[in-house]
C-alpha cells in the first residue's frame, strides 16, 4: 500500500503510511489511537482510503471486480463482532464461509478444521452466547481462518485469551504466517516477540518504527527506558525516538 | 528391485518447491514409486516448504480419525466408509447449504421489524372488524410504504447488523446482500399488507394495490439514497419523506374529518400518480446500478 | 526439524527401507495407527507435490492426499506386494480423477478397483528413456496438451477413460492426442539425436 491516509470523521487516523507486507506474520503494535485499528480495517476492505491505494494479493481494492476477489481469499478478525442470538459455533462459522462464496461442497470440512483449529471442536454446536469471552475471541478466529485465507487480519486477537490459550494462539499464528500473510494488531508487546516475524510501530497514524521482534529487543538492550522485557524497552524507545523526531519536523 | 541412481539433493529441492521441469520431474516421480529412500527424502524436502501446513493438518485429521474409529468397526461400513473422514453427511450437507441462505435473510426477519409488521396487520384487522372502525384502510395506507422501508433500515448496515463489521468484508456483503435482504423484506410485506388492505372496506380510500409502487420506489429509493449517506439516515429521510408528504398536508387542511383530508390526500399522492411512482422505481434501480460500488464500503457513509 | 532427516541412515540401505514399507503396511492392514503415521510422513510430502503439479486447487489437492490414506488405512490389507510408493500413487491418481468427476457433478465416489498392472509397453520404453537421455529436451519441444495427456497416460498410469476424466476432454480427443504426442516425441528425438539409445549415461 502507498501513501495511505484515513480519515475518522473529521481526524486523520492514518497519515501517509506506506507498507509493503510479504508471508510471515506481522505485528502491529502501538498506543491506543495509535491507528493500528483503522490500518487493519482498511486492509480487511471494510473501510476505504481518502487517499492512496491499498493493493492486496496484487490487486487493487479500489475496483470492485478485485476487490470481490480479494474478499474471497482474506480472512478478518474485528476487534469486537456480534452475532445473531441463536447461532451455534458451527452456523456461525459456515455462514461467514457462505458469505465467503466457498463452495458448499467443501464447507463443513473446512468449518470443522476451523473450529478444531481454535480448539473448539467438543463445542462446535453450542450457542455461542453461552461461550466465554475468550472462548468467542477463538470463534472469532475460526470464522478468520476457515477460508485458509492468504491475508489475513486479526485485530487485538489474544484479548480476552488467557495466558494458555494465548501460547496456543501465537502457535497457531506460527503456522498460518508459514503461508498466508497475517497482519496482528495487538498492545501485547510479548505478543510480538512470540509470534511475529516483523513489527510495525504506530503512533499518531504514523509509522514510527519497523523492523523484527530482535531488532525491537536490540534496541531495548542500548536503552534505559521502562519496561521490564528489553523488547518492552525497545518499544518505548521506539516510541520515544519517533516523538521526537515529529516534534523537531 | 534395486534402482539404478538416486535423486540428488538439488533434485529433491527443485521438486519439492514445484520449480523442477516437467521432464526432469517425470522421472522423478517414476523413481519415487519404487524407492522409499528417495520418496521420504522428497516428503521431508516438501514438509520444510509451505506445504507442510497442509501435511500437518491431514495428518493430525487422519490420526484423530484413525484414534475415533478403529479398524475394527471397518467390516460392515464400506459403503459409509467413503464419508468417514469427511463430516459432510447429507444431513449436514443440508444445513450448510439451506441455513446461511436463511441466515442471510438478516435480522429483520428475525426480529422486531416482523413483530411489527404482524401487529399492524392483526391491528387494522382488529380496528375495522372489532372496533368497527371504517377508515382503517386509510390508516393502513398511510402506513403501509413505511413498513419495508423500515425493514430495509433494520436488515442492512452497521447499526442494524451485529454481523456487519465481519460481513462488509467478504464477497458477499455487499449490495448483493442489501438486496437479498430487501427482496425478503418485500416478499413478506406486500402481500401481507394488501392482503389486509384488501380485507378491509375501501370506505374512501384507494386501492388495496395502490401503494406497491410507491413502496417500491421508497424501498428503492432508500437504498440508492443509502450510497450515499448510509442506510439508516436514507431510510428516515425516505420513511419520514413519506409520511410527512402525506400527513402534514391532511392535518393542515380544512373541512371534513381527519381521515377523510386523509384518504383524499393519500388519493393525491396514489390514484394519478402511478405513472410517477414507477418511473422513481425505474430511475432509483437504475442509479442503485450505477451506485452499486459504493457498497464496498458503505460503512464510510 | 531436525528429527526428520533421522531417515538419511536409511538412504544407503534403500532396500531394506522398501521392505520397511512392506512391513508398516502389513502392520497398517492389523489395525496399527502409529505405523499409519510412519508410512504418511515418508510418502505424504511428494504424494502432495505430485498432485499439486497435476491440480491447481490446493482444497482438492488436501482431500485426495487425505482420501489417499484413508483408502490406505481401509484397504491396506488389498495391498499385494507392488511397491508402496507405486501403490500409494495408483490411489492417490484414482482419487484425483474421482475428485474432478464429483466436482463436475457427475457421479458419486466409487470404492477403489485394485490397482491394474500395467503393461510393459512402447510407454516403458519412453519412461526408461526418461530417467537419461535427451527425451526432456524432446519433451520440451511438444505441446503442453499432447504432454499432459502423456503425462496421464504414461507416467500415471492412468486409462484413456480415467485420464480423459482428469483433463476434462473427451476420450477420442484423449487417444488422437497420445498418438500424436508419440508421434512427435519420436520425430522430435530422431531430430536430436538420430539413433536413440537406452544407455545411461
Amino acid at each position: 500500500m502507498t501513501g495511505l491516509r484515513v480519515r475518522h470523521r473529521r481526524t486523520v487516523a492514518l497519515d501517509s503510511v506506506d507498507l509493503a507486507l510479504g508471508t510471515g506474520v506481522h505485528g502491529l503494535l502501538g498506543p491506543n489511537g495509535a491507528g493500528k485499528t483503522s490500518l487493519i480495517r482498511v486492509l480487511a476492505t471494510v473501510a476505504g482510503p481518502s487517499a492512496g491505494r491499498v493493493e492486496l494479493l496484487g490487486r487493487d481494492t479500489a475496483e470492485h471486480r478485485a476487490l470481490g476477489e480479494v474478499r474471497g481469499r482474506l480472512g478478518y478478525l474485528p476487534q469486537e463482532f456480534g452475532y445473531y442470538p441463536g447461532f451455534t459455533v458451527r452456523e456461525f462459522v459456515s455462514y461467514v464461509a457462505w458469505l465467503k462464496e466457498m463452495p458448499a461442497a467443501r464447507t463443513p470440512a473446512a468449518v470443522e478444521r476451523a473450529v478444531a483449529r481454535v480448539g473448539l471442536a467438543d463445542r462446535a454446536d453450542r450457542k455461542i452466547r453461552t461461550l466465554s469471552g475468550g472462548m468467542v475471541r477463538r470463534v472469532g478466529i475460526a470464522q478468520a481462518i476457515v477460508n485458509a485465507p492468504e491475508v489475513l487480519l486479526l485485530d487485538e486477537p489474544t484479548a480476552g485469551l488467557d495466558p494458555e490459550q494465548r501460547v496456543e494462539f501465537r502457535e497457531l499464528l506460527r503456522e498460518l504466517g508459514a503461508s498466508a500473510t497475517v497482519v496482528v494488531s495487538t498492545h501485547l508487546v510479548e505478543d510480538v516477540a512470540a509470534a511475529c516475524t516483523e513489527v510495525t510501530l504506530l503512533d499518531s497514524g504514523r509509522v514510527a518504527y519497523r523492523g523484527t521482534p530482535d531488532t525491537l529487543t536490540a534496541l531495548g538492550e542500548t536503552s534505559d527506558g521502562p519496561g521490564d522485557h528489553p523488547i518492552e524497552r525497545g518499544y518505548t524507545a521506539a516510541l520515544r525516538a519517533h516523538r521526537a523526531t515529529e516534534v523537531l519536523r | 528391485m534395486t534402482t539404478p541412481w538416486h535423486a540428488s539433493e538439488d533434485l529433491t529441492l527443485r521438486y519439492a518447491d514445484g520449480s523442477l521441469p516437467e521432464a526432469d520431474a517425470w522421472s522423478l516421480e517414476k523413481h519415487l514409486e519404487t524407492c522409499t529412500a528417495c520418496a521420504t527424502r522428497v516428503s521431508t524436502a516438501v514438509r520444510n516448504t509451505p506445504a507442510g501446513l497442509v501435511l500437518d493438518e491431514v495428518r493430525d485429521l487422519i490420526l484423530t480419525a484413525t484414534a475415533t474409529r478403529p479398524k475394527g468397526a471397518r467390516g460392515s461400513d464400506m459403503c459409509g466408509s467413503a464419508a468417514w473422514a469427511r463430516p459432510a453427511p447429507t444431513g449436514r450437507h443440508l444445513t450448510t447449504h439451506l441455513k446461511p441462505t436463511l441466515w442471510s435473510l438478516g435480522p429483520a426477519l428475525r426480529g422486531t421489524w416482523l413483530l411489527a409488521l404482524l401487529t399492524v396487520v392483526v391491528g387494522a384487522l382488529l380496528l375495522n372488524r372489532a372496533a368497527g372502525y371504517e377508515a382503517t384502510r386509510t390508516l393502513l395506507l398511510t402506513l403501509a410504504p413505511v413498513i419495508p422501508v423500515a425493514g430495509v433500515a433494520l436488515s442492512y448496515g452497521p447499526h442494524a447488523d451485529p454481523l456487519h463489521e465481519i460481513t462488509a468484508a467478504t464477497p458477499s456483503g455487499g449490495l448483493r446482500l442489501a438486496l437479498t435482504r430487501t427482496a425478503a423484506v418485500l416478499g413478506l410485506s406486500l402481500p401481507a399488507l394488501t392482503l389486509t388492505g384488501a380485507a378491509l372496506p375501501a370506505s374512501g380510500a384507494p386501492g388495496a394495490a395502490a401503494w406497491l409502487l410507491p413502496a417500491l420506489a421508497l424501498t428503492l429509493g432508500s437504498l440508492t439514497l443509502a450510497s450515499y449517506v448510509g442506510c439508516r439516515t436514507a431510510t428516515a429521510v425516505t420513511g419520514g419523506g413519506w409520511l410527512a408528504a402525506v400527513l402534514v398536508p391532511a392535518f393542515a387542511a380544512h373541512g371534513g374529518s381527519l381521515t377523510a383530508r386523509l384518504a383524499g390526500r393519500l388519493a393525491v399522492c396514489f390514484d394519478g400518480a402511478q405513472p410517477g411512482w414507477a418511473a422513481a422505481a425505474a430511475v432509483c434501480a437504475v442509479l442503485l446500478a450505477v451506485r452499486r460500488d459504493a457498497y464496498d464500503h458503505l460503512e464510510n457513509r | 526439524m531436525g528429527g526428520r532427516w533421522e531417515n538419511d541412515d536409511t538412504h544407503a540401505d534403500a532396500g531394506g527401507d522398501a521392505s520397511g514399507d512392506a512391513v508398516l503396511l502389513r502392520a497398517v492392514a492389523a489395525g496399527d495407527a502409529s505405523a499409519l503415521a510412519e508410512l504418511y510422513d515418508r510418502h505424504a510430502g511428494w504424494l502432495h507435490a505430485r498432485l499439486t503439479r497435476r491440480c491447481a486447487d490446493p482444497e482438492v489437492v488436501r482431500e485426495v492426499l487425505q482420501d489417499t490414506f484413508v483408502t490406505v488405512w481401509r484397504s491396506a490389507a488389498g495391498h499385494r506386494g507392488q511397491q508402496a510408493g507405486g501403490w500409494l500413487w495408483t490411489i492417490a491418481a484414482r482419487r484425483l480423477v474421482d475428485a474432478r468427476r464429483v466436482q463436475e457433478r457427475a457421479a458419486r465416489v466409487e470404492t477403489l478397483p485394485a490397482p491394474a498392472a500395467v503393461a510393459p509397453s512402447a510407454e516403458d520404453r519412453v519412461l526408461t528413456a526418461l530417467e537419461y537421455g535427451d527425451v526432456g529436451t524432446a519433451l520440451d519441444r511438444i505441446s503442453p496438451e499432447l504432454r499432459e495427456v502423456l503425462r496421464a497416460t504414461v507416467v500415471d498410469g492412468l486409462s484413456t477413460r480415467e485420464a480423459a476424466r482428469l483433463l476434462g476432454i473427451p476420450e477420442g480427443t484423449v487417444k488422437s492426442r497420445a498418438l500424436r504426442a508419440r508421434a512427435e516425441l519420436r520425430a522430435a528425438l530422431t531430430q536430436l539425436n538420430p539413433s536413440p539409445t537406452g544407455g545411461p549415461a
